[in-house]
């Protein structure tokens, strides 16, 4: 009864909230300006959609394919396409590319690290009008660490965290859609806190595996010592575990664990 | 270095480091000849970490008690990788070799860690080696030993479609290694097809198998699988902002519990579903979800909690410029076939605010939070019930030259029929500053105070623990010198009878250094790094000392 309760005014909360959602301010201000005609109908940087109002891009060198950012769109049906124009460089110099008659194009540009990108796209029709060119800025960062090293510093802030009882510092790096429910692990790593006294951990990296879209796989060995409260006695083991990690923007988030867990262990 | 020199330092070398050792070295140099060959479209990196550790343990309790190796260990990661095009094809590859003589480090004394080639035309994409391809949530997220092809034309809009195939295995030498490195051997294939029907809305179906050889068995009982997973999983954006994500899947599941009879095998089918919506816009963020697993669903290459049904919600407000409010609520239950004697219903409602510009400071910021974590085991009463209570603070500001970080949290746990009741404190505090010297120099101070109090209100027992340490950093920009040191003590004082109270006593020293030498080398470095650990036991046969000192050499190229 309190389930379905608690489900009702779940659904009701969210239904009223969605009722007062508006739509980006940017997207609406800028159709005014232009005509919606001339449009892109979607955008694909490095293979993943990109809607038009994620501005900033954060990539890994590693992760482009022969080390160069692939950028595919589709213009609007709307729109009699004459020229399709790509600038890299926040609009000081324009690079024509050739447009398919289903009104899609490729660019593709060597990128490098530590370089930051201003993208858009200039779309001309046959009566010599042009799309909103703003809207279709994409700020593109390539960092300049590898993801080798990304994954390491990611790793060393969750232990950090662990080993000095930082629970908030610690969740920071779990991502919001961990897979075994975050707040269940949440609860397992403040057990460990509260059960462990003085926790020591080393590890050494087996393989950093990415899937070229968004998460690496990352296999590791482990060895932790530390303190049972309960007992005062000191205990060493060790281990190998797995964690997948959710690249978003150049950030690292665990995403999900398999194998002996590392951290949430004594619950 | 003559041949006859080049022998006498090999002689000279431990005789664990002399093959490891030499094999990076080589390839390093054959690299630093190769790399300028290659065109500006074509690069090749590589990076070698090399590490020599001196690990001394003393006192009784150290063999029992210490995490570390004794006497000197070394360990070197060496990494190869490159990527460009040729002609219409864009590559990567990415080799990595780990040696060491440290069984804490690794079971093998010389392993590949990371072995990968990929290729594209940008329509077919070919991995093979390390392979990772993320189908959905039931259906693959494993990494794999094998290879992978996908076909996706962009222009055309084509449907995507990934195949894979592979070993499961956490390392390459599970393959060909000896008996430290064996596991299971499961091979894993798997296909999926996504079609982009708009901008707003995808579908995918996707088959995995995962199947496992039984004479690979470790332990005569550990289970072996042979799971087929069928999975449609789709997201929907009706509007910007406001997305609708779901996946199905069904597992066809035969578990064989042991390798002692046939008969003992156990098939299964279960189901697995999930629907979710987000939505994002102004100044809130909610998101909703349901989910139903199955008790008998396996996913073996994905994630899954069998025998879960729950609901998930989230509300993020902004109520003004400096307040945020967070709403979180999640239910879930198990049982779902009444195969269990009792019941359990999990409610987790949570509340967290966060202020900033409070009190009309810029730079404070304050996280107030509360947590309440329900659980009701109920059915025929044989379930235990525990309502616990969690509350955090946290604050940050600056004073002056000062940074803070303060944090302060009261947990109340209480499990009926007596069963737990206990209250623990928490609290920490760390100051850190940074301060310029000139042009040349910076020093940076860290102090820290910690602590935790826990109380058993029912054995009438507290324990307490004390944490506070110094530390001190210092850069010499001109000389490119890091270094830093710490010390500090941890100590746990505990009433229970029979029990230990322990001191720990520690202090660490590092620098890290970039000559001139090793500029050509980008982000080459030479580093020390060395602690101390001095345990203090009331059973002194259990207390101990730990020192450890590495030298290390980073090259990147």
């Amino acid at each position: 009864m309190l389930r379905k309760l608690i489900s009702g005014i779940s659904c009701i909360v969210f239904l009223l909230l969605m009722c007062h959602i508006d739509g980006p301010a940017e997207l609406s201000a800028a159709s005014a300006e232009k005509p919606d005609e001339i449009r892109l109908e979607y955008l694909y940087i490095n293979k993943k959609m990109t809607p038009e109002t994620e501005k900033k891009i954060t990539l890994f060198r590693e992760l482009l394919s022969g080390g160069r950012v692939s950028i595919t769109g589709k213009i609007a049906d709307t729109a009699k396409v004459k020229a399709v124009e790509v600038s890299i460089d926040n609009k000081s110099t324009w690079r024509k590319v050739r447009s398919t008659k289903k009104n899609t194009f490729r660019y593709s540009f060597r990128a490098e690290k530590g370089a930051t990108y201003g993208l858009l796209i200039r779309i001309t029709d046959a009566k010599g009008n042009t799309n909103n060119i703003e809207n279709t800025f994409k700020g593109i960062t390539i960092l300049d660490r590898s993801l080798y090293n990304a994954v390491g510093d990611a790793l060393n802030s969750m232990i950090e965290a662990y080993q000095g009882k930082a629970l908030g510092s610690f969740m920071a790096c779990v991502d919001d859609s961990f897979t075994g429910e975050k707040v269940e692990y949440e609860k397992s790593v403040q057990n460990d806190f509260s059960a462990l006294n003085d926790i020591i951990i080393h590890y050494t990296l087996n393989s950093v595996t990415p899937d070229y879209k968004d998460k690496v796989s990352v296999a590791l060995n482990f060895d932790r010592s530390y303190t049972v409260v309960k007992t005062g006695k000191r205990r060493s083991d060790e281990g190998s575990t797995v964690m997948i990690f959710r690249i978003d923007n150049g950030k690292l988030s665990l995403y999900s664990v398999r194998g002996q867990p590392l951290f949430g262990f004594t619950k | 270095m003559t041949s006859a020199n080049a022998e006498k330092c090999l002689r000279n070398l431990p005789v664990g480091m002399r093959p490891a050792s030499l094999v990076p070295l080589l390839l390093i140099s054959i690299l630093v000849l190769m790399a300028p060959a290659y065109a500006a479209d074509n690069e090749v990196h590589f990076s070698n970490e090399f590490a020599y550790t001196y690990n001394d343990i003393t006192g009784p309790g150290g063999d029992d008690s210490s995490s570390l190796t004794r006497g000197f260990r070394y360990l070197n990661i060496f990494g190869f990788m490159g990527n460009g095009t040729v002609r219409e094809l864009e590559y990567n590859f990415n080799l990595g070799f780990k040696a060491t003589d440290d069984r804490r480090n690794d079971v093998a004394t010389f392993s590949p860690t990371n072995i990968q080639g990929r290729m594209t035309n940008k329509i077919h994409t070919v991995n093979a080696g390390d392979t990772f391809e993320s189908f959905s949530q039931y259906s693959l997220s494993t990494a794999v030993k094998g290879a992978s092809y996908r076909y996706f034309n962009e222009q055309k809009n084509s449907p995507e479609i990934t195949m894979v195939y592979g070993y499961v295995l956490p390392r390459w030498d599970t393959i060909w290694g000896g008996v430290e490195t064996r596991a299971i051997e499961r091979t894993a294939y798997g296909m999926r097809i996504k079609q982009n029907f708009s901008p707003n809305i995808w579908a995918g179906i996707s088959y995995v198998q995962a199947k496992d050889r039984p004479g690979t068995r470790i332990m005569s009982t550990d289970p072996i699988y042979d799971s087929n997973n069928y999975t449609v999983d789709a997201e929907y954006k009706p509007i910007p902002g406001l997305a609708f994500r779901g996946e199905f899947s069904t597992s066809r599941t035969t578990v064989s519990p042991t390798s002692l009879a046939a008969q003992n095998e156990e098939r299964t089918h279960g189901t697995a579903s999930r629907i979710e919506a987000v939505g994002e816009g102004g100044p809130s963020r909610v998101s909703l979800e349901y989910e139903r697993v199955s008790t008998e669903f396996q996913s073996i290459l994905g994630s899954a909690t069998p025998d879960r049904e729950k609901i998930k919600s989230k509300w993020r407000y902004t109520m003004t410029k400096n307040i945020m409010l967070n709403l979180g609520l999640l239910w879930f239950r198990d049982n779902l076939d009444g195969q269990k004697a009792y019941r359990t219903d999990s409610y987790t409602p949570e509340a967290g605010f966060t202020f900033k510009n409070l009190l009309g400071r810029q730079s404070a910021t304050a996280d107030l939070a509360y947590r309440y974590d329900r659980k009701f085991g109920a059915g025929n009463g044989s379930g235990i019930s525990t309502a616990d209570h969690m509350t955090t603070l946290n604050y940050r500001d600056r004073f002056g030259p000062v940074d803070s970080d303060a944090n302060v949290g009261y947990t109340i746990y209480s499990t009926e029929r007596d069963q737990r009741q206990a209250k623990e404190y928490t609290y920490n505090l760390s100051l850190n500053s940074r301060h310029e010297i000139g042009e040349a120099y910076v020093v940076k101070p860290v102090v820290y105070l910690g602590g935790m109090t826990s109380r058993d209100d029912l054995a009438l027992e507290t324990d307490r623990i004390y944490e506070y340490s110094f530390g001190m950093g210092f850069e010499l920009l001109k000389l490119k010198l890091n270094s830093d040191f710490r010390i500090g003590q941890n100590v746990l004082e505990k009433t229970a009878a029979g029990t230990d109270n322990s001191t720990k006593t520690f202090g660490s020293f590092n620098v890290y250094y970039r000559p001139p030498f090793l500029k050509k080398f980008n982000e080459g470095m030479l580093y020390l790094r060395s602690f101390v650990n001095d345990f203090r036991f009331s059973t002194q046969s259990r207390s101990f000392r730990e020192n450890s000192v590495t030298l290390g050499v980073n090259l990147q190229y």
